[in-house]
């Protein structure tokens, strides 16, 4: 009924507005532009990664460091006691550079140091507020973490970052314009100038809730996340110091993975739906259709708490390699945190525990074979002027090589036959995310004489690749493997034609 | 409505609107005075467009669509914008606003509407592009080299636009504040452009910033209607109560909302297999009336009756409303969420009802229409996938192992042990249950919210800290999100918090119902005019309080206040020994007035609240709303004092605060019957003793009307179906009658009226009256079993129609020896001696959960307030037992 009355209405007004304006034709046509392509590149599956994101996902495991005041009252969040500053007073002074050595045994390439939590406290001589290491009465307290610790990362050639809590349970200010103008953008601003090549700015989901600020007693002070810390001007305000820092969290350039545990999705899509100042709903899985390039990623505890607390437990080797391969093995990044205690320094256990790791590390993905191996596969994408896209590219040290099928073939079979019979644990697949995540849905086989082939990983669902995937032969919990000659992996579905990095084999 | 009068509406609305006073922005391109330039833009760093390698296609043309049959924009000039394969998903046409269009953006949500057409339907995206201007604090040292074409924004539309149709897209915006936008970038197609294999052209045109959130134009969007949205029913005697329909899983009933005509029950899925009969039925008043069931099937917002989308239909006989329809949802039906829609009308299969162009408008014969969503899975896919997103904590199988990549078996229940991390504790969770593999896609796909949201607190925990996620939620793949919450949740029912506008140190909840409530903290006040000047009532003399030179009142409640307020609307001070009913007072309106306790509602002119200030070790108070009317100690008096400065800071204003005893109090989360839809008498003598009072519904049923007591009269809507409960809707909000036990019985009120009034009393002659709490009936609540039921006459006449195991629900309110009674609908209800059908009521119980699955849901929304409050309107940190609004909406733990 709609519909006819519009008719009708239309059609009086069309007859008046004739009267007034004559009859007009459009001449609004489509023009033919074709960018040139002369390397026969594919097209893009957008959304695509900004570079920045794409130098860091290839980060892959890196360092959390929960240090600061907390690490002397014991707490977790801190955001109900409001310690003194003289409660900081660490009986060494911090070493960074020893924090970053432990995560480089474990194979972290970098790493985020806390600088400050809900609790306000500063671990730099800010302008921004009185409460801050300056305060502390305590000499070794006077350490500036971010500068030793970005000083610290760019000797031992890590990547670093800093962690800095939106919300602050201390400052009287919190929960007005002028906290966010006057202190939080200002701190953000103040750790940035410690680097430009900062890879990392960790905006915590914690927002709001019980605090002093400022005065005797608690109260409750809630904001609106979606615009509270004027993100957008945020990101620019850092992007114009630190142009490949990668603002996690609430920044909304990288997404919560959606757990504490150490584990993303077997799907896990690197897009999805931003909302901003938001945690995403579909956060282990991301969103196959979302309309940003917002990848995952997972933090976990190698320990029972963020801080350091007397006593704590350590999670095993075989736990952290787990997680391991359930956050990088699936397409997340993994922040693993190592607190440092009251000397300011990682304890001797931790310490021997990320060396455990990292040799775990080594034997089980430390020898690649693929590269000894004969590989083909069933369909290969034209060369262009520049470029090739053959399986070479698969197994060769360039990262900016690739292998991918032609336009339209959304399926292929690459085949690995290796020099001899191997036990085979794990088969490492990675996508060349630069134009897009694109696989759907793959399987690996393994074959003795290339004619009958068994599933390789056949609990394991294979399905996402993006930025890295590792199949385990059996499950992520146990070092399984099969004898083979053969090893080949079959792409069945794809959102395009199919393009791949790199593929390990293990 | 008359359908020369919906032409004339039609003809507003697709007219070039005149720019609204209101509109930030108002561009419609019929001049370039709004826009400084058009052109392409792209969010993509690396794209052709930013690179110059392509130039992109963007202009002001004639309208091309002006002239069409049926044209609904016919304005002379649009945007043209051509949609390249080339460009990314973010690919759109940038408008440059000129200075006078540009705007603040502010944490205040506005909407930009932006009128477009194109040849593809799906998702459009608005992307504004702007700056800090000056007014930011900092502005020199942070923003003043900032470019004016950063990122503020990005807004999916609330609404999609069809294909080749044009359409009101409204985009919902917002942010830190002090931010101008300098352009709009429209994405009118947001997808990914994979599967492009031509570019394609689109039309924008009407492009505005304003503070409405519906669309301007006239839009045929998702499952349409031939009456506004928002249109009620304009019958009193015939009207559209709920659908019952019956599945394998279930028998479900959904209501109407409201009055609506056109009624969304999207409180939970109907479960139902592929390839199942199902049977389905209209609960109607009224009679002369045909019933229809539509039913999406390949779910793209429409119900097309050429695609057999008509799924059961009575049209032949004049009772065919009430008929009980069957039919099969299709087996190659795939597993997902589909829209249902019961629709009782006359003489038309139209989804969007009698239009009326042929007579019988829908509205004006009574009918209407219920949409509820059917969850259809496989028959084979007896599993579903249950994960959990956490933080601060874990959710964990009941034998302590993680519940990763875990299998459930649909519709049974599910134990699970919430466990915080070291330092957390749970405070509840958030049940997510949905479709769409496994709530991975977007939350609503033509308005169907595709997953729904429960929230369940700590204290439905069992013991050993364990919640059984009822079966009714486990009906697709599922998500469980725990509450971890810093340190300890209380044991027992939760506090509520202490309103986060209230930052007086010492504040307290406020009572409830002239009661104290738990959490309350009473303290000893000391004027700092003399040392020992405490204020106490032991000074209180008739014309004030006296701040003598006396002793502490130690361990006196005489001299004990709590203080409650928030800094909004000022602070009160009770007196423990008065009792929550009293609160200080300003007798008279002289600027050195005395200061007394009133009584809270008839304090007449008196102010009762103040402001604070720090004053030394203490505090001054200013009386609220003024600018310098501080207490003070006046000739040994509380009183006013018309200081000077803004606030008082001298001895004589200061009041110190002592810590003296926390005061017991009621527990202010009422734990009221949800459970059950009618209360027996002694059930709502149990409610009402236990809450203070109870929320019903008067319900007179016989075999020839059922009908609640609305205001002064039985004359209220019909209920149901006559002569039975079933499907009986629950109360409109003039038809919710209070019950408050006072002494010698019970009063019955009107809970939308005036506080103080609204109640039951019976004028000479037995009719109703409604009048203030002094003159009011005070009633006796009797049930079968109760000697004051007196005599029933008739009965088996009457009720032979009524099962016998109902009629234990039947209740008389008595007074005077005579009985509420509903005779005569068409003039007042009142007292009356009668002792037959119209002196019996079934009690409608406003709290009941309803329907088929425990509790209400909340459907997600990015808009979505998180706010909770308990039913006594007090803010609470987390979900409660009972019953809680979150977002708004009722929610039941």
């Amino acid at each position: 009924m709609i519909q006819q009355l519009l008719k009708t209405s239309a059609l009086l007004c069309g007859l008046s507005l004739f009267a007034l304006q004559g009859m007009a034709q459009s001449t609004f046509e489509l023009i033919d532009e074709v960018p040139a392509n002369l390397d026969n590149e594919p097209a893009p599956v957008h959304p695509v990664p900004h570079p920045r994101q794409v130098e860091w996902m290839r980060t892959e495991f890196y360092g959390f460091f929960h240090y600061g005041m907390n690490t002397f009252t014991g707490n977790e969040w801190g955001n109900e006691l409001d310690a003194p500053a003289t409660t900081y007073k660490p009986a060494k002074v911090p070493n960074p550079h020893q924090w970053l050595e432990v995560a480089q045994s474990a194979h972290m390439k970098g790493g985020i140091a806390v600088v400050k939590h809900h609790d306000g406290f500063c671990l730099w001589p800010t302008k921004t507020t009185d409460y801050n290491i300056t305060n502390c009465g305590n000499e070794n307290g006077q350490a500036n973490i971010p500068e030793l610790f970005g000083k610290a990362a760019q000797e031992l050639g890590m990547k670093y970052g800093f962690y800095v809590s939106p919300w602050d349970a201390h400052d009287y200010r919190y929960g007005s314009a002028e906290y966010v103008n006057e202190v939080f953008l200002k701190q953000c601003k103040e750790l940035a100038d410690y680097g430009s090549d900062q890879f990392e700015m960790w905006f915590d989901g914690a927002n709001g809730g019980k605090g002093k600020y400022g005065g005797t007693s608690l109260t409750t002070r809630e904001i609106d996340r979606a615009t509270y810390y004027d993100v957008p001007n945020l990101r620019d305000l850092i992007h114009g110091i630190s142009p490949n820092c990668v603002l996690w969290g609430v920044g909304g350039e990288a997404r919560w993975i959606g757990t504490e545990e150490g584990h993303a999705g077997t799907t896990n899509w690197c897009t999805d739906n931003r909302e901003e100042g938001k945690d995403q709903s579909n956060a282990q899985s991301g969103n196959e259709n979302g309309w940003m390039w917002l990848p995952g990623e997972s933090d976990a505890k190698s320990t029972g708490g963020w801080f350091w607390h007397s006593g704590e437990t350590l999670k095993t080797k075989a736990e952290l390699f787990t997680m391991y391969l359930e956050t990088v093995g699936r397409n997340s990044t993994f922040i693993l945190n190592i607190p440092p205690d009251k000397n300011g320094e990682i304890p001797a256990a931790t310490v021997k525990r990320m060396k455990e790791l990292g040799d775990l590390l080594d034997t089980r993905l430390g020898n690649n074979i693929a590269p000894t191996a004969t590989v083909t596969a069933s369909n290969t994408r034209s060369a262009g002027a520049n470029r090739t896209y053959d399986v070479a590219n698969l197994i060769d040290t360039d990262i900016e090589s690739y292998f991918a099928t032609e336009d339209g073939v959304k399926d292929v079979t690459i085949t690995f036959e290796l020099p001899a019979e191997t036990a085979v644990h794990y088969v490492v697949l990675q996508e060349h995310i630069q134009l897009g995540q694109r696989v759907k849905a793959f399987n690996i086989e393994t074959s003795l004489d290339g004619e009958s082939w068994t599933k390789f990983g056949a609990t394991v669902p294979q399905t996402t690749i993006g930025y890295k995937r590792i199949i385990p032969k059996s499950s992520t919990t146990s070092y399984g493997s099969v004898k083979a000659k053969y090893v080949r992996v079959n792409i069945t579905d794809a959102k395009a034609c199919i393009t791949l990095d790199n593929i390990e084999i293990y | 409505m008359n359908i020369f009068k919906k032409l004339f509406a039609m003809l507003v609305a697709v007219l070039p609107l005149a720019a609204n006073a209101q509109d930030l922005v108002d561009i419609n391109f019929e001049d370039a005075s709004a826009y400084k330039s058009v052109s392409v833009w792209d969010w993509w760093e690396a794209s052709p467009f930013r690179t110059g390698e392509l130039k992109g296609n963007c202009q002001v043309i004639t309208n091309p669509f002006a002239h069409e049959e049926g044209a609904t924009n016919v304005s002379a000039k649009v945007l043209g914008f051509q949609r390249s394969r080339f460009g990314s998903n973010l690919f759109g046409a940038r408008i440059e606003l000129a200075e006078d269009q540009r705007f603040e953006l502010t944490p205040t949500v506005k909407y930009v509407h932006v009128l477009m057409r194109k040849p593809v339907a799906g998702r459009s995206m608005v992307i504004g592009l702007g700056r800090h201007n000056e007014s930011t604090p900092g502005y020199a040292e942070q923003w003043a080299t900032q470019k004016d074409d950063v990122e503020q924004f990005t807004a999916i539309g609330n609404n999609k636009a069809p294909a080749d149709q044009w359409t009101d897209v409204v985009f919902p915006i917002k942010g830190a504040g002090n931010i101008t936008i300098y352009s709009l970038v429209i994405v009118v197609d947001c997808e990914a452009p994979t599967d492009l294999t031509s570019d394609f052209l689109a039309y924008i045109d009407n492009v505005k910033v304003n503070s409405s959130k519906k669309a301007e134009n006239v839009v045929v969007g998702d499952y349409p209607v031939c009456f506004d949205s928002d249109q009620t029913y304009t019958r009193s005697d015939r009207h559209l109560n709920s659908l019952t329909i019956t599945t394998e899983a279930g028998t479900y009933t959904k209501q109407a909302v409201g009055k609506l005509a056109a009624s969304q029950a999207f409180d939970g899925f109907i479960v139902a297999k592929a390839g199942e009969t199902v049977t389905a039925k209209c609960n109607y008043n009224g009679s002369w009336m045909h019933s229809f069931f539509y039913l999406d099937t390949n779910n793209n917002g429409k119900f097309e009756i050429e695609a057999d989308e008509l799924v059961s239909f009575r049209n032949t006989n004049a009772n065919d409303f009430g008929a009980t329809h069957t039919f099969t949802i299709p087996a190659d039906l795939q597993p997902g969420i589909y829209r249902l829609r019961g629709k009782v009308d006359w003489e038309s299969t139209d989804p969007a009802g009698n239009d009326g162009s042929a007579g019988n408008y829908i509205i004006d014969n009574g009918g209407g229409m219920i949409d509820v969503l059917f969850n259809v899975y496989a028959p084979e896919e007896t599993m579903v996938n249950v994960g959990s997103n956490q933080r601060n904590g874990t959710i964990l199988m009941t034998d302590g192992s993680e519940m990763k990549d875990y299998k459930h078996q649909r519709l049974t229940p599910l134990t699970v042990l919430p466990k915080g991390a070291e330092g957390f504790s749970c405070a509840g969770l958030i049940i997510r249950h949905g479709y769409n593999v496994g709530i991975v896609a977007d939350s609503l796909q033509h308005s169907n919210p595709q997953y729904l949201a429960t929230t369940v607190s700590h204290t439905q925990f069992a013991e050993d800290g364990t919640y059984t996620i009822p079966a009714s939620l486990i009906d697709a793949d599922v998500i469980i999100e725990g509450i971890m919450v810093s340190g300890e949740v209380p044991d027992g029912p939760d506090e509520p918090v202490v309103d986060p506008t209230a930052t007086f140190p010492y504040v307290s909840p406020a009572p409830v119902g002239g009661q104290w409530v738990k959490g309350t903290k009473a303290y000893y006040i000391q004027n700092g005019a003399k040392e020992s000047a405490w204020l106490s009532l032991d000074n209180a003399l008739d014309d004030g309080l006296r701040l003598d030179a006396n002793e502490l009142p130690e361990e006196d409640p005489r001299g004990e206040w709590v203080v409650c307020g928030n800094d909004e609307l000022g602070y009160s001070f009770y007196n423990v020994s008065a009792g929550a009913e009293y609160v200080l007072g300003l007798v008279g309106d002289d600027k050195y007035a005395r200061v007394n306790l009133v009584k809270v509602g008839e304090e007449g002119n008196a102010t009762t609240r103040f402001d604070f200030h720090e004053n030394g070790d203490g505090f001054s108070f200013r009386l609220h709303g003024s600018e310098h009317n501080c207490l003070n100690s006046r000739d040994q008096y509380l009183a006013l004092w018309d200081a000077t400065a803004a606030f008082a800071t001298d001895n004589g204003s200061r009041f110190t605060f002592f810590y003296a005893e926390d005061v017991a109090g009621i527990d202010p989360t009422p734990s009221v019957n949800t459970t059950d839809k009618f209360f027996t008498a002694e059930q709502l003598r149990d409610e009402v003793a236990k809450n203070g009072k109870a929320l019903i519904g008067i319900l007179n049923v016989t075999t020839t009307s059922n009908k609640y007591v609305n205001g002064l009269n039985y004359n209220g809507t019909p209920a149901s179906s006559m002569g039975t409960l079933e499907g009986v809707r629950a109360p409109m909000e003039d038809e919710i009658m209070e019950v408050i036990a006072v002494e010698g019985g019970y009063l019955l009120r009107q809970a939308e009226a005036d506080e103080g009034e609204g109640y039951l009393d019976c004028q000479g002659g037995g009719n109703f009256n409604v009048v203030g709490r002094d003159a009011a009936l005070v009633w006796t609540i009797a049930g079968p079993a109760d000697e004051s039921y007196g005599e029933v006459t008739n009965f088996d006449d009457i009720y032979s129609d009524i099962a016998p195991e109902v009629n234990e629900h039947m209740v008389r309110f008595i007074a005077h020896d005579q009985y509420l009674n509903g005779q005569n609908q068409s003039s007042p209800g009142g007292l009356r001696g009668g002792k037959g059908a119209w002196s019996f009521n079934y009690i409608y119980n406003v709290n009941y959960a309803g329907g088929d699955v425990v509790g209400l849901h909340t459907v997600l929304s990015p808009e979505a307030s998180d706010a909770i409050y308990n039913l006594a309107g007090q803010r609470m940190e987390r979900p409660v037992k009972g019953i809680s609004i979150v977002g708004g909406r009722k929610v039941l733990r």
